[in-house]
């Protein structure tokens, strides 16, 4: 390295625009290499100036983070993402209404907020973008798994107030959400994402919602030992959605 | 070959949309013509690996599609306008394109220069920073095109790219085409059979789910002698699928 440095009174002139072509081309190589030169260019450029260059720079090279938060927060996901919590705000409704020596309403509602939401964030037609999306290398399993963590995200903090207020014991419900959640996901690698979904939920009908409809007692898919099976559920299904994630694609694309 | 299809076949329920397909493209600007339902967005949405067929077997850039690795392949090679262009309201254009490129992975340092040179291209550079919601039908054109040629693809399929370009814009579109097609194959799906006689080197006919003809566009000029319409263009492509149909 040349033991030429950059005077105050040559940064000076280069901010000004002073410096003829040769000189200002030299400039600028050497504050390339020279942290302590470029300081003395940027002291004497206009605040204003550094400022704009500065906002450019960071505009073009946060793009990769925010492109996940963009895949992940879709205007469908933002709906899918009212439903929960209109779903939350009914279950309150409902819990207030109900009799409070009965099962609580939240540990049969909770689980199927989750489910209404994926389905509302990865149905065909509801996702403007899925055509491109699909057209693109993405993974298909890893938009599916950005888009289930964020409904679980955002459905579950409410849903564990509701849940506290209540005392009806959270593991009661979250254990089949995340069950109910890893079934449809599973069951997308075979079926399309909205029958997926109906048909996790049909399984929360069939073990919760119609024995608790019949009998006051609380049905088998809420039971104490439960959550174990719901988690184990949750285990088995995400092992198959990863041997699977092959035949994921296309999800949300209309045919 | 960048393209090959064979006997391809895609159902919707009972009716085949396109029954027993072939086709095979290679550099240039192939322009795909044909009447209403004759198949031509089924075949863009298959060749863009959007939709599956039912049969037959399609290769695209040396790849078998219907294999998870060749599709994912191809799909960073791949830039597609589809015909109904869907975007989030609330980015601008930059932000949408930007977008785009970031899900073909084309890598973070090259972003900015790609988008840069896509918006300019399209001439939308003055506009990068305007809300998606914001423009109007041409525009919106012109930003689909932007975010199909952002990743510099080897495969560009474009489902009437002209829809609401006013005629400067179209034009220009055309300079485009003809620069992309040096380098790329490009197929372009559209009505309109003065794009395809001006821009286009090869020319694609389907009706009914099948291509009735593969020329280039002179050769569906020379077609129509003597026959109805405006332009020779048109009067060879009312001649063939005439002849198709009889």
């Amino acid at each position: 390295m040349s033991g030429w440095h950059v005077t105050p009174e040559s940064a000076a002139a280069y901010a000004a625009d002073r410096l003829d072509e040769v000189e200002a081309w030299s400039t600028e190589a050497h504050v390339e290499r020279c942290g302590a030169c470029a300081s003395l260019v940027s002291a004497a450029a206009d605040p204003a100036i550094l400022a704009d260059v500065r906002a450019r720079v960071l505009e073009r090279t946060r793009s990769p983070a925010r492109g996940f938060v963009r895949l992940t927060v879709t205007p469908a996901m933002g709906l899918a993402w009212l439903a929960a919590v209109a779903g939350v705000i009914v279950g309150v409704l409902l819990l207030d209404v109900l009799d409070a020596t009965r099962l609580p309403a939240v540990l049969l509602v909770a689980p199927l907020l989750p489910l209404l939401g994926l389905a509302l964030g990865c149905a065909p037609g509801v996702d403007a973008s899925a055509e491109l999306l699909a057209s693109t290398p993405v993974s298909t399993l890893r938009v599916l798994l950005l888009r289930a963590a964020a409904v679980l995200l955002i459905s579950v903090p409410p849903l564990l107030v509701v849940s506290l207020l209540t005392s009806a014991g959270p593991f009661l419900w979250l254990a089949p959400s995340a069950g109910l959640v890893a079934l449809a996901l599973a069951l997308t690698t075979r079926l399309r994402v909205e029958v997926a979904t109906g048909a996790a939920a049909g399984v929360w009908a069939l073990l919760a919602l119609g024995p608790a409809a019949l009998q006051e007692a609380p049905p088998p898919a809420l039971a104490p030992g439960a959550p174990a099976a719901w988690a184990a559920l949750a285990a088995v299904c995400v092992a198959l959605l990863v041997v699977r994630r092959e035949h994921l694609d296309r999800v949300g694309v209309p045919r | 070959m960048t393209v090959r299809v064979e006997d391809l076949v895609v159902a919707y329920r009972r009716s085949r949309v396109l029954d027993g397909l072939d086709l095979s493209l290679d550099r240039g600007v192939h322009g795909l013509l044909g009447p209403n339902g004759a198949g031509k967005t089924t075949l863009v949405r298959v060749l863009a690996t959007v939709l599956q067929a039912a049969g037959g077997t399609v290769r695209l850039l040396g790849q078998d599609v219907s294999v998870r690795e060749g599709r994912t392949h191809v799909r960073r090679r791949l830039g597609y306008l589809p015909q109904q262009l869907g975007y989030f309201p609330g980015f601008t254009v930059r932000e949408f394109v930007e977008y785009m490129a970031w899900l073909k992975e084309v890598p973070a340092a090259r972003v900015p220069g790609a988008v840069d040179e896509a918006l300019e291209r399209v001439d939308l550079t003055a506009r990068a920073g305007s809300r998606m919601r914001t423009l109007s039908g041409g525009m919106l054109r012109r930003a689909g095109i932007a975010q199909a040629i952002v990743n510099d693809p080897d495969l560009l399929l474009l489902d009437e790219p002209t829809a609401g370009l006013d005629p400067e814009q179209r034009v220009g579109f055309r300079t485009l085409l003809r620069e992309l097609g040096a380098s790329a194959t490009v197929l372009v799906s559209t009505h309109l059979v003065e794009d395809v006689a001006s821009a286009c080197t090869g020319v694609v006919l389907l009706d009914a789910g099948r291509v009735v003809f593969t020329g280039s566009a002179e050769e569906l000029a020379a077609a129509g002698e003597g026959g109805e319409g405006d332009t020779a263009s048109e009067r060879g492509y009312l001649a063939l699928l005439r002849g198709a149909r009889t």
